[in-house]
């Protein structure tokens, strides 16, 4: 069952919540809401590289059935952004209105993570058959939506950093291998179409 | 972050000394006599729990301020020179020397010189300080610290008249600090921080030797760090090195890592934001997982002692 995979990192943490209302440190450590927010955050950029990576894999291996996995990726990332951005309103921000405000205007990396968010609601809002089937060409038009917010959760991630660049750079590197491997695609896609006109 | 693939040296979580058998080996080593064979051993450092031997002065304790346990002061910790993550310090520090230690004064005072540290405390009374501390990341704790005024040990080595600010220097060493050899830092070590004189001379800025009644451990900054306790913890700088007094501010690190984020001052001000952290509030550790956040206090509820050295400066633009 593919879902389950994509639930362990929630499990994980759900796990450690138990854990930690049972003994307090010993589940999340000394700052239990930070380590939750960071958690669903990290998680949220896991699988969303991970959904770009079957599209690759698929492609790389000529696999085209791995493609079915995608949807369920996507929507798992999906909720585990929307749990990222309740854990921060809820435990962070304290659902204090003037707080998100401030945060909203005074610290970019929500920006970007809001950016995040917004592109990825039109596909989860899109992701099923029906959609996919009023949408035609224009749906896979639409699901390029996918790299603006990678881009935009990377700039979240690399802003939040300090002192190091070790996370960003790693998931940046994966990030632009996933791109090269798409860029890649392309230019062979359209090279082959336009042998195929020539000859005739 | 959470999910992490154990190393090989981490320690399980069973074995972590639960306090109490932390606090007994003293009585352990008494029992066997083995305490006046260490101090013996020790002779060129500090003999371990010299503090409870040389005793020291508890204070009433402030009603308001309710001691965070020891587990979360003593295993979630920022000394970047171990890693960035918070248990980094827990897991690491442990290999760092700090027998023998000495520091260095220089700069503009009357008795240069590299001390040995016993020297330095040398006629020195010990004193308990509980304090708040603010971390600019948005949580703060309550310490109770070992320690005595910086002005004491300034003092001794008479600082002269063109003197106006004291620069701290970390100890540095690459093979024992595994942080400082990340690729990734974006940060520089040495890591320095500075005061102005008169700060560093107010009553309320020690030198910290312990926590808790015990000395220091190496992930709080042992053998000797800096507290102050109305600025952001990053300015309480550990394990202290080098004493430098100046006559211009010296540079330090953060400032110099990110100046528009952290300024020289770094007074916790709620009214003055951060782009990374909102400062209005904050999360007390150890006060449980759905706990309400507490509203965050001018100088950290220092400002009857300490409002008077910044009269007259613009706190947004000095910040």
């Amino acid at each position: 069952m593919f879902w389950c995979v994509l639930a362990i990192p929630l499990a994980l943490l759900i796990n450690d919540i138990r854990i930690e209302l049972a003994t307090p440190t010993l589940g999340l450590g000394a700052d239990p809401e930070d380590a939750i927010v960071d958690h669903l955050g990290i998680w949220s950029i896991r699988l969303l590289w991970f959904t770009l990576f079957i599209s690759s894999i698929a492609r790389l291996t000529r696999q085209p059935i791995l493609i079915q996995f995608r949807r369920m990726a996507g929507l798992w990332t999906f909720a585990m952004v929307c749990l990222h951005v309740t854990s921060y309103v809820l435990l962070l921000a304290r659902v204090d209105l003037m707080v998100i405000l401030d945060d909203f205007v005074e610290r970019p990396y929500i920006i970007a993570g809001l950016s995040a968010l917004s592109s990825l609601i039109p596909l989860a809002i899109t992701s099923t058959r029906g959609w996919r089937r009023r949408l035609r060409q224009n749906w896979n038009r639409l699901h390029r939506l996918v790299y603006v917010a990678a881009i935009a959760a990377w700039i979240h991630l690399f802003w939040l950093e300090r002192a190091t660049f070790e996370e960003s750079a790693i998931y940046g590197a994966i990030l632009i291998l996933l791109f090269i491997e798409r860029i890649v695609h392309t230019m062979r896609t359209r090279k082959r179409k336009q042998t195929a006109k020539a000859v005739t | 972050m959470l999910i992490r693939i154990p190393r090989k040296n981490d320690p399980k979580p069973s074995e972590i000394t639960p306090e109490q058998i932390y606090h007994a080996r003293r009585k352990i080593l008494q029992g066997t006599g083995a305490f006046a064979a260490l101090s013996a051993v020790h002779a060129s450092g500090l003999p371990s729990d010299w503090i409870e031997s040389r005793g020291y002065t508890k204070h009433e304790p402030v009603p308001d301020l309710e001691i965070t346990p020891s587990p979360y002061t003593t295993q979630y910790n920022n000394f970047y020179e171990f890693g960035t993550d918070k248990d980094d310090p827990m897991r690491y520090a442990d290999v760092m020397t700090i027998d023998p230690w000495s520091v260095e004064v220089t700069g503009l005072v009357a008795k240069p010189g590299k001390y040995a540290i016993e020297d330095v405390l040398a006629g020195i009374d010990l004193e308990e300080r509980i304090y708040r501390l603010r971390c600019v990341e948005a949580w703060s704790a309550v310490i109770p610290w070992v320690g005595f005024p910086v002005k004491k040990v300034l003092d001794k080595f008479e600082p002269l008249g063109s003197a106006k600010y004291v620069k701290f220097t970390t100890h540095l060493n690459r093979d024992e600090m595994r942080g400082t050899r990340s690729f990734f830092s974006s940060i520089d070590f040495p890591y320095i921080e500075g005061l102005r004189l008169d700060e560093a001379n107010h009553d309320l800025a020690i030198f910290a030797v312990g926590m808790y009644g015990d000395e220091l451990l190496n992930q709080n900054g042992a053998p000797f760090r800096l507290v102050v306790p109305w600025k952001y913890g990053f300015k309480s700088i550990k394990s202290i090195v080098k004493i430098e007094l100046m006559e211009k501010e010296p540079p330090t690190t953060w400032n110099l890592s990110a100046p528009q984020e952290y300024g020289f001052y770094s007074n916790v001000n709620p009214k003055v934001d951060h782009p990374r952290w909102s400062q209005a509030s904050e999360r007390v550790l150890g006060s449980g997982l759905f706990a309400r956040n507490q509203p965050t206090l001018m100088f950290n509820g220092y400002a009857d002692q300490v409002a008077g050295l910044y009269e007259g400066m613009n706190l947004r633009r000095n910040y």
